[in-house]
């Protein structure tokens, strides 16, 4: 298969799957889907040593535990210990419900949020941005509040629940996530929240539901995703332009904006990507974002698994929409990620860095970039499964790591209060610099 | 000394099985004939028409579902055409001399390399009838089993050295499969393919699916539908995005 998956949304998922209904179990049934899920990952992890893990004698352990399950959810949170004690991204268990998602209306219902997001700043869940015109913009919640309890749970406790849960991934993305996957759902009676606002006082609000602006896209079993991507040219200071490019995840039908725009933008000075709080999509479409850019068909990552080798190579653009001939992009171009951005957004900023094109600004990914498939369980749940590590053409490994950016700028709740965006400006600076050396003839 | 008559009757059961595998292999010359009678024979396949063919790509294991059209036209034009809900269209062919790729993903590309080698080899619907066009020496390297059916494995050395194996099956004479490392955009990495169903359409079998896994994914290829000397030469007219790639 030429497309592999990347996941989007699994930690989200995961959230949502504490919500499914949970009929009785057959015994059979139950250890039939953990003996296939366990077996899965024996024949096609990368790595025969399961990361340090004693696969056999973890099946053995935890089997039992399996056979005794009395409903899905019991079979599933066995399951999920199981991918869990693996300590990698991109182990996950979908229940079939979510998979099978197929009404158009319904899907997009199911993605509808009040139309907030969060960061983890010093301890404290953080309004990190409010989409304009949404349910939270309508209620008056702000950026730089921060979230003080969902419905009867404390943020306080949210944190000391989340911290419990042995993961992968770094606490403050974990608890984000769980309030946005709480806060997500069909709209229907309003979610009770309190807040802190800039000068102290609590807030207590009802945040409605609504369905989100973008295309809804299925990517095999994977459940739905809400793909969206916008593009601006500025001049900071009335000055070069520049373009600013922003996508939420890589999901192929995004391709062609992203292609429309990165072709009329060749006359811009400088480039921004900005993949903050891109969770990762279809890696493939790295290698064709990448040659927007860069003029020569390198490597920038490679990928092993138990098959052989696979190679994420620039697929440099020359010809534009139409069949106009152009040239990649030769200005500088910066990438801003932070502590929500991962997978393929990780491989292509670790990679396209690695090829010594690109300079990164923002915070740490999330570092879970193994590529990913899925497969159908006896019961019809969905096994998502790393089948792949990945290395940057400069030999970095990023899994559990992240992108360190060149440039480490993290917002803090002062910014977000006050709609400064620390990274994008330290962006700007940078690109502006080594436009105006170009142009002194300088180093571009 | 009390194992001895045991150890007689097993040389007497086995000896069967042992002189069927000291049976000369029959030559890969001869499979390949055999082959060729097997699908229709030599004039069938050199006066075979265009041909337009639909049906489905599915990958089973992503729940991935999506639709394809191919059209092939002699000696070694072909078009295809890929849909796949979540990833968009993506088209590909070959025109007798320039290979290429429009993946919505990746974008335009030209082939080259393997990729193009391997392109016009599959493309070339005379193949059969011309092996030392792609190949330089073949040779039957086994009586073995292949997807659960007794097969020659022919070893293959390709004119750009590329080594690869052909399973024949020995009942039918029909290639059953074949294994090689297939060339991506991504690499290459080993693929089984299977071909399965065959059925006649003109004067020719035709292999109506198509297994082949990749990276321990099976992807799966159905013919719905062949419709013959039904193919517009426009379809292979190479779109003005590869046009504009050619130097």
């Amino acid at each position: 298969m030429r497309y592999l998956l990347r996941p989007a949304a699994v930690l989200v998922l995961a959230g949502c799957a504490t919500r499914s209904a949970a009929p009785p179990l057959e015994p059979a049934a139950a250890v039939a889907a953990f003996d296939a899920a366990w077996d899965i990952v024996h024949r096609t992890h990368f790595d025969t040593t399961f990361n340090g893990v004693d696969w056999r004698a973890l099946r053995e352990e935890l089997r039992p535990r399996a056979e005794s399950a009395r409903t899905r959810e019991e079979l599933r949170a066995t399951i999920r210990a199981m991918l869990g004690r693996l300590g990698q991204s991109h182990f996950a268990l979908f229940p079939e419900e979510i998979a099978e998602r197929g009404d158009t209306a319904r899907d997009r219902a199911a993605l509808a949020n009040p139309g907030l997001d969060l960061r983890y700043v010093g301890g404290r869940l953080v309004v990190s941005d409010v989409r304009a015109g949404g349910p939270a913009a309508r209620a008056g919640v702000q950026p730089g509040w921060t979230v003080e309890a969902v419905g009867d749970e404390t943020a306080a406790r949210i944190l000391e629940r989340v911290a419990a849960q042995p993961s992968h991934y770094r606490l403050g993305l974990r608890a984000a996530r769980s309030v946005l996957a709480r806060l997500q759902g069909p709209p229907g009676e309003p979610i009770p929240m309190r807040f802190r606002d800039g000068q102290g006082r609590e807030v207590q609000l009802g945040l409605e539901r609504e369905a989100e602006e973008g295309a809804l896209v299925r990517f095999g079993n994977l459940p739905p995703f809400i793909s969206r991507f916008d593009w601006r040219r500025e001049r900071p200071g009335g000055g070069e332009a520049l373009a600013v490019f922003r996508w939420n995840n890589w999901m192929v039908p995004l391709m062609r904006q992203v292609d429309a725009a990165m072709d009329s933008a060749r006359d811009a000075r400088g480039w921004i990507i900005d993949l903050r709080g891109n969770p990762g999509g279809a890696g493939v479409m790295t290698m064709g974002v990448a040659g927007h850019f860069i003029a020569r068909p390198d490597t920038f990552g490679t990928m092993m698994t138990r098959a052989g080798r696979m190679v994420f190579t620039v697929n440099p653009r020359r010809v534009a929409a139409g069949g106009r001939r152009s040239e990649p992009f030769a200005g500088p171009v910066a990438v801003l990620v932070d502590g929500h951005s991962g997978s393929a957004s990780e491989v292509f900023a670790g990679g396209v860095r690695s090829l010594g094109r690109v300079r990164v600004f923002g915070d740490t990914t999330i570092g879970g970039v193994l590529p990913a498939v899925t497969d159908r369980l006896p019961n019809g749940d969905v096994l998502y499964h790393a089948i792949g590590d990945f290395h940057t053409a400069r030999g970095e490994y990023l899994e559990g790591r992240g992108v360190v950016p060149d440039e480490v700028v993290v917002p803090g709740r002062a910014d977000y209060a006050a709609g400064r965006d620390p990274v994008l400006e330290a962006a700007r600076r940078w690109l502006l610099m080594q436009i105006n050396r170009s142009a002194s003839g300088g180093i571009p | 000394m009390k194992a001895r008559p045991v150890a007689a009757l097993a040389a007497l059961v086995l000896l069967p099985f042992v002189l069927a595998a000291q049976a000369p292999l029959p030559s890969a010359a001869q499979l390949g004939d055999r082959f060729i009678a097997a699908i229709g024979g030599r004039d069938a396949i050199a006066a075979q028409p265009a041909r337009y063919e639909r049906g489905r790509f599915e990958i089973p294991s992503q729940g991935m579902t999506g639709t394809f059209e191919l059209w092939m036209a002699p000696p070694n034009r072909q078009a295809l055409r890929v849909e796949l809900p979540g990833l968009g269209t993506i088209t590909g062919g070959y025109d007798g001399e320039v290979g290429w790729s429009l993946n919505p993903a990746m974008g335009p590309s030209l082939l080259t390399g393997l990729q193009l080698d391997q392109t016009r080899q599959s493309a070339d619907l005379h193949a059969a009838l011309h092996p030392e066009r792609y190949v330089t020496s073949r040779e039957t390297v086994a009586d073995t089993v292949f997807e659960g059916r007794r097969s020659f494995k022919v070893r293959m050395v390709t004119v750009w050295n590329e080594t690869y194996h052909e399973f024949y099956d020995a009942e039918t004479g029909l290639v059953g499969g074949v294994v090689r490392r297939q060339a991506s955009p991504m690499g290459e990495l080993e693929a089984v393919t299977v071909l399965e169903d065959w059925q006649r359409t003109g004067a020719l079998l035709q292999p109506r699916r198509q297994r082949q896994r990749l990276l321990g994914i099976e992807q799966v290829l159905v013919t719905d539908s062949v419709a013959l000397g039904a193919v517009r030469d426009s379809v292979f007219v190479l779109p003005p995005e590869i046009r504009a790639l050619r130097p």
